[in-house]
């Protein structure tokens, strides 16, 4: 990342910005065009360390963790590239091994609003295992970033074959959700005190309109 | 004061791969914000009469929502450049070269009372912040608000008001502002005062028979000053009509959040000259004058009794009531105020008024001298105080409170 000037004409404001340039084609090519995958060996030690940080993995134990890193699947991303795209056919959850991930969601044009940052550690696109509808937001690389994909039909596997594992991933899962939705409050909060405050409404006082009461 | 919302935008530039992540902050925006009017069907302008200062003040009418907005001349210069096509930047520098150094809340307050009255795109979340504000209130300011609110809760209006008062208007309401009917009032006006003068000499026995049966005089004292007053803000309203103007409301509220009192809110005037206000204004008391006259006259016609004195105390009243609300220096917000309000062309007298009485100690210390309409402010202040401690002295002995006798030795 640099800092540099914005584009003439791109803001009529000045603005703090960070430029993120894609280097380029990703290192493997596979299902979805770009993104490259390859299954990772249950037993690798790195995937079960990674998996132990993971928020919704935290209350299995290494062996359940050795059968969900079966049926993870690794991408290599680009920083600038595109992971999946808003309104995308939606059908997994990504874990953050390397690099960060923004979300970001369309406005208008070619600007969208920052939604989050995710970490390694960090898990995204979880709705994408329950929900078949497209993408609600676009996942950007914003370094060269390494990912774990669980797919829909692997979870659904999960669901069928075991079901006490479900139960914690999904009840952790919930505990996100909830953190989630609070965050997205705050951020609605925020959103709308940038509005007020950017359009010159205070609070401070309400301004008493001008009138005539006969008595 | 609190660090400025920001907003983090991503954009990305067409057949170019990447994207840039851009941190704006709210104060950016909103020196780039271009605050546009709506559409001239949807609001309404007048000119105001010139004031002492020579400065002119308009009203601006809100048709959305049926508010008005006293402007300013400042607030006049930001309302003619709110065409979209300036940002508050440029705005701000041309007010600047205008009318020299001004303090940017000007254009915060005025952006917010154009919000609050639909003049600007509206912002839904009004009530949120106000929540979120009200919070932060302290605890005596909370008891107060709550006392007021139950205090509130006596007041009503009438919905429709000006349906009802065209109706009224045109079904014989129009005839209380004939010739005919002004000059019958000037001669009862005559003849009120000729009847006094022939009472006058026989007030003692009058007043003794009325205190003779002090729980009946004041019963009825009472519901003829609640009905006169009915009938005194009904009369503004049908002036109101008289001109061509509309009666945004009607009801009975709580005149300076203190007191009880019928009004008619007859804003839309302010559309039309003063001279017309003035009438307005003027037509209310008329009422009482109207009503204490043939009081008068019918306890001159009347048999020496309960029913003449009765008749002699109501006369009273009205009068006095007629006279309270004519006189302007109260701290009240009444018909004499109102007129002297309007002739001075300074609407907001009374508040900018008290507004200066807190500004007052800052610009003495800082060697500043009042203008001509800050001294107009001084005089309204100084005339009210002396008016309301002369009438509490005159009505001591109604509170048992007996005077030293002045000027008697030892």
């Amino acid at each position: 990342m640099s800092d540099s000037p914005p584009a003439a004409g791109c803001h009529d404001v000045p603005v703090r910005f960070r430029k993120v340039p894609s280097n380029g084609g990703l290192r493997l090519t596979a299902a979805l065009g770009s993104i490259s995958s390859h299954v990772m060996s249950s037993s690798a030690p790195s995937i079960r360390d990674l998996l132990h940080q993971v928020a919704v993995l935290q209350d299995l134990d290494d062996q359940t963790l050795s059968i969900l890193a079966a049926l993870l699947v690794s991408k290599t991303i680009k920083g600038g590239e595109v992971i999946f795209r808003e309104l995308d056919h939606s059908d997994a959850l990504y874990i953050v091994e390397q690099g960060r991930v923004v979300v970001s969601k369309h406005v208008r044009g070619d600007v969208d609003i920052v939604l989050t940052r995710f970490n390694p550690g960090d898990f995204f696109g979880e709705m994408g295992l329950f929900d078949a509808a497209p993408r609600s937001a676009t996942a950007h690389a914003e370094s060269d970033t390494v990912l774990w994909q669980l797919g829909r039909h692997a979870f659904e596997q999960v669901l069928s074959d075991h079901p006490a594992m479900a139960a914690r991933i999904c009840y952790r899962l919930v505990t996100v959700f909830i953190q989630r939705l609070r965050a997205t409050n705050e951020q609605a909060r925020e959103a709308i005190r940038w509005g007020l405050e950017a359009t010159g409404y205070s609070p401070d006082g309400t301004p008493a309109t001008f009138g005539r009461k006969s008595t | 004061m609190a660090e400025p919302a920001k907003l983090e935008l991503l954009t990305r530039r067409p057949g170019e791969p990447g994207f840039e992540v851009h941190e704006v902050e709210s104060h950016q925006a909103y020196l780039g914000f271009r605050p546009e009017r709506p559409p001239s069907t949807e609001w309404e302008l007048t000119p105001q009469p010139r004031g002492v200062d020579g400065s002119r003040n308009y009203i601006l009418k809100s048709h959305k929502r049926d508010n008005y907005l006293l402007l300013g001349p400042q607030e006049y210069f930001l309302w003619e450049h709110f065409d979209g096509r300036h940002s508050l930047n440029e705005i701000s520098r041309a007010l600047h070269f205008e009318f020299g150094s001004f303090d940017f809340e000007i254009i915060r307050q005025f952006l917010a009372k154009l919000y609050l009255a639909g003049l600007l795109n509206e912002i839904q979340t009004m009530g949120l912040r106000r929540g979120v504000a009200r919070r932060h209130e302290r605890w005596w300011e909370r008891s107060f608000a709550a006392i007021s609110k139950y205090w509130s809760r006596i007041t009503f209006r009438v919905s429709h008001a000006d349906h009802y008062c065209a109706a009224l208007y045109d079904r014989g309401g129009f005839l209380l502002f004939c010739w005919p009917f002004l000059l019958l009032c000037g001669a009862l006006l005559v003849g009120a005062i000729i009847a006094v003068s022939r009472l006058w000499p026989h007030v003692a026995e009058i007043a003794a028979r009325m205190a003779a049966r002090p729980l009946l005089s004041t019963a009825i004292m009472l519901v003829t000053i609640v009905f006169v007053s009915m009938l005194h803000v009904l009369v503004h309203a049908l002036a109101c009509k008289a001109y061509g103007r509309k009666v945004r409301d009607m009801g009975f509220f709580l005149l300076q959040g203190l007191l009880p009192t019928f009004y008619a809110d007859v804003t839309d005037i302010f559309m039309s000259s003063r001279r017309v206000r003035v009438m307005v204004d003027l037509s209310g008391p008329m009422v009482e004058v109207v009503f204490g006259s043939v009081a008068f006259i019918g306890a001159f016609g009347s048999e020496p009794g309960f029913g003449q004195s009765l008749l002699f105390g109501v006369g009273l009243v009205l009068w006095e009531s007629a006279l309270l609300n004519l006189y302007p220096f109260n701290f009240l917000e009444m018909d004499g105020y109102n007129m002297l309000a309007d002739l001075l062309a300074m609407p907001t007298l009374r508040q900018q008024a008290l507004a200066l009485i807190r500004r007052l100690p800052h610009r003495l210390r800082s060697g500043k001298i009042p203008d001509r309409a800050e001294w107009i402010q001084l005089g309204y202040l100084a005339l009210c105080f002396i008016s309301v401690l002369a009438y509490l002295i005159a009505h001591l002995d109604a509170f048992g409170v007996k005077l030293p006798a002045w000027g008697s030795g030892p």
